[in-house]
């Protein structure tokens, strides 16, 4: 099976069409099981930017995923389909919670650089062998990824479950003890979820736009991405820099585990991660690839996410239509042809059903 | 450890996880990325309880579980043929998108959070052969299976007389290795291809029906849990070989029934047994011969 993906620019006409088509199919859908689409829109705008609670919130889920976004789409310009975002960000987040718990002593302003440091080394190191399996073993990336996203899973299930489960706990949630006091990021807007955390992620955005931008390692992976015989033919080690970007990937994934842990839940929880590596993949194949895309891709995720959350809470709606509108978006994102038809049935209505893929 | 009750088992287990390789076998030599297997079980599954638990009877859960998997491969080809989308990541999109519509419908059809349990639910029913299942150790594949089960063996069969000797495999073979050549003398490689997608979705039904209403009759959020993965790595290590991804397929079922026997006797952490299947996989990854540079 061909799993080489290549990053291909998605014209904002494209974009806006995908939202709307998305947005269509959830409304069917909300229509379909008894419910008033306009309101549950209604609750979803407000519960995702109608206070200043809400607009928090949003930063809030927005957050994790600039991380994992950022991760995904660097390997996605590399041409490495990293699926195992998930699995990086969960041992990124318990090597962060492990250190954080582990060496209370320390002082705040050596702790928390130690503590994004562990993180990334292990995303880095859970980001190695999917490379080595298609570098070395001509076998595709994708595969070894989602299991190692599964044996993640269930390795920090039992790390924390057997090793570092939290002092006098209930028994009913597996998660660590709290992480020392001085290690917690400080609170941008205070009573809610939103620290440094953000800042953390604009710099990581920056410096993906910096390094594809300006030094020699981003134009060569990108070239790896976009035509790889060409790199090579260029005077590229094309393995070496492929594993330079899965690495560089995980590193940025674990890093968002452990910024979430470290600015938001202050422990390890069990299935922390939840749906953030994959609304960040998602993210940057909204944002094809680019660093400006793949924020706006992780923001309007994130308001989808708070606006979601708030459609459970105040209506009878369940937030996994926000799932479903996402992913739908995603379906038609790439779809090249089906901009180019809506134009034409525009101009000629009725007509256009089969030649239009080749107008594009 | 009781062997006959462990072969059993390990058939019950590797079965969909068989159906589902076999059909991905189809679309990969036929060149179509086609990962949304996992897609297609799941929503097998969550139709095979539903329509099983409203019209009472296990054969429309069956039918239903196949017509929501075509219905899905109908989608998948409309988007990436007319549409021209990218086969990957729609793929990648539709596995979320099934996860998050079966969830939906689940919530605000059923009412159910989590599981939808009933004892309403029919199951499909198990068949014993009647000579074979008294042959001492083996007799066990024949004892109280599914014909589900059974189908899924036959299908590895019916596969590899299908693609490597019959004029119908040689377009499928052909319009994998060379479109370009396959078209100039004369096949349709559109046609050949939404053909080894509809084998595909029916196999991928069936599968999910086995797992839902074949041993447990209950449907789950996510219950397929990484399977439609676990059969696109035993393809990939198969190098198309059927036979290969029988005996990968029946190693994971054996994997997974090893596992859930040690759960039960309670010496292991189950964290770690349920990593069983998943590891198993990856090793199989690395188990293969290191290959050069590969662009």
């Amino acid at each position: 099976m061909n799993f080489t993906y290549r990053p291909v620019p998605i014209s904002a006409k494209t974009a806006i069409m995908a939202v709307i088509s998305g947005l269509l199919f959830g409304a069917v859908l909300i229509f379909a099981t008894g419910n008033n689409p306009v309101i549950i829109y209604a609750a979803l705008i407000r519960g995702a930017c109608g206070s200043l609670f809400a607009i928090a919130s949003s930063i809030r889920w927005t957050i994790p995923l600039i991380f994992t976004g950022t991760a995904a789409a660097i390997a996605f310009k590399g041409g490495v389909f990293n699926m195992g975002v998930e699995g990086q960000m969960y041992m990124g987040g318990l090597a962060a919670a492990v250190v954080g718990i582990t060496w209370r002593e320390l002082p705040g302003c050596l702790l928390i650089p130690l503590m994004l440091i562990a993180s990334m080394i292990a995303g880095l190191i859970w980001a190695l062998p999917p490379i080595l399996a298609k570098l070395y073993y001509g076998s595709s990336e994708v595969v070894p990824c989602m299991m190692l996203n599964y044996i993640a899973m269930y390795l920090t299930d039992y790390l924390v479950h057997n090793v570092f489960l939290a002092s006098g706990n209930r028994g009913a949630t597996i998660k660590t003890d709290m992480i020392a006091e001085q290690s917690r990021l400080t609170k941008l807007i205070p009573s809610s979820s939103v620290s440094t955390a953000l800042l953390i992620g604009l710099i990581i955005v920056l410096l993906y736009q910096l390094i594809i931008r300006k030094t020699k390692f981003g134009y060569e992976f990108e070239i790896c991405g976009i035509n790889p015989r060409f790199a090579r033919y260029g005077g590229v080690n094309v393995n070496k820099t492929r594993i330079g970007v899965i690495l560089l990937s995980g590193a940025i994934a674990g890093l968002g585990g452990a910024t979430e842990i470290m600015g938001v839940r202050y422990c390890f929880e069990s299935r922390f991660v939840g749906d953030f590596a994959t609304n960040g993949i998602l993210a940057a194949l909204l944002g094809s690839c680019s660093p400006v895309g793949t924020l706006f891709g992780a923001a309007f995720m994130g308001f989808l996410k708070a606006g979601s959350l708030t459609v459970e809470r105040t209506t009878s709606v369940s937030r996994a239509v926000a799932v479903v509108i996402q992913c739908t978006i995603i379906c038609f994102v790439s779809a090249k042809s089906f901009a180019a038809i809506l134009d034409l049935k525009g101009i000629r209505p009725g007509k256009g059903n089969t030649k239009e893929g080749k107008t594009e | 450890m009781n062997v006959s009750l462990l072969i059993s088992a390990a058939m019950r287990y590797s079965a969909p996880v068989l159906l589902a390789a076999v059909g991905a076998l189809f679309c990969d030599c036929a060149g179509v990325t086609f990962i949304i297997l996992e897609a297609q079980m799941l929503l097998g599954c969550f139709f095979a309880v539903i329509a099983g638990y409203y019209f009472q009877s296990w054969a429309a859960g069956v039918l239903c579980a196949i017509l929501a998997s075509i219905l899905l491969g109908w989608f998948f080809i409309w988007i990436t043929m007319k549409m021209k989308a990218i086969e990957l990541v729609v793929g990648f999109a539709i596995n979320f998108l099934i996860d998050g519509l079966t969830i939906y419908l689940l919530r605000m059809v059923f009412h159910q959070t989590g599981s939808f349990v009933s004892p309403e639910i029919p199951a499909i029913p198990k068949i014993t052969v009647p000579v074979l299942s008294h042959i001492p150790l083996i007799g066990s594949i024949f004892y109280q299976q599914t014909w589900i089960v059974y189908a899924a063996f036959l299908s590895v069969l019916v596969a590899a007389i299908l693609i490597y000797h019959t004029p119908f495999g040689l377009h499928i073979l052909s319009s994998g290795a060379n479109p370009e050549a396959a078209k100039a003398v004369g096949i349709d490689i559109g046609k050949t291809r939404i053909k080894c997608i509809m084998i595909a979705s029916v196999l991928c039904g069936l599968a999910g029906s086995q797992l839902s209403i074949g041993f447990l009759s209950m449907f789950s959020e996510g219950m397929t849990v990484g399977k439609g993965f676990i059969a696109l790595g035993a393809l990939m290590f198969s190098n198309r070989k059927p036979t290969l991804v029988l005996f990968i397929t029946l190693l994971f079922g054996f994997a997974e029934a090893i596992g859930n026997q040690v759960q039960l006797s309670g010496t292991i952490a189950s964290e770690l047994v349920l990593m069983i299947p998943y590891l198993a996989v990856l090793a199989c990854v690395f188990a293969r011969k290191p290959v050069a540079e590969q662009i």
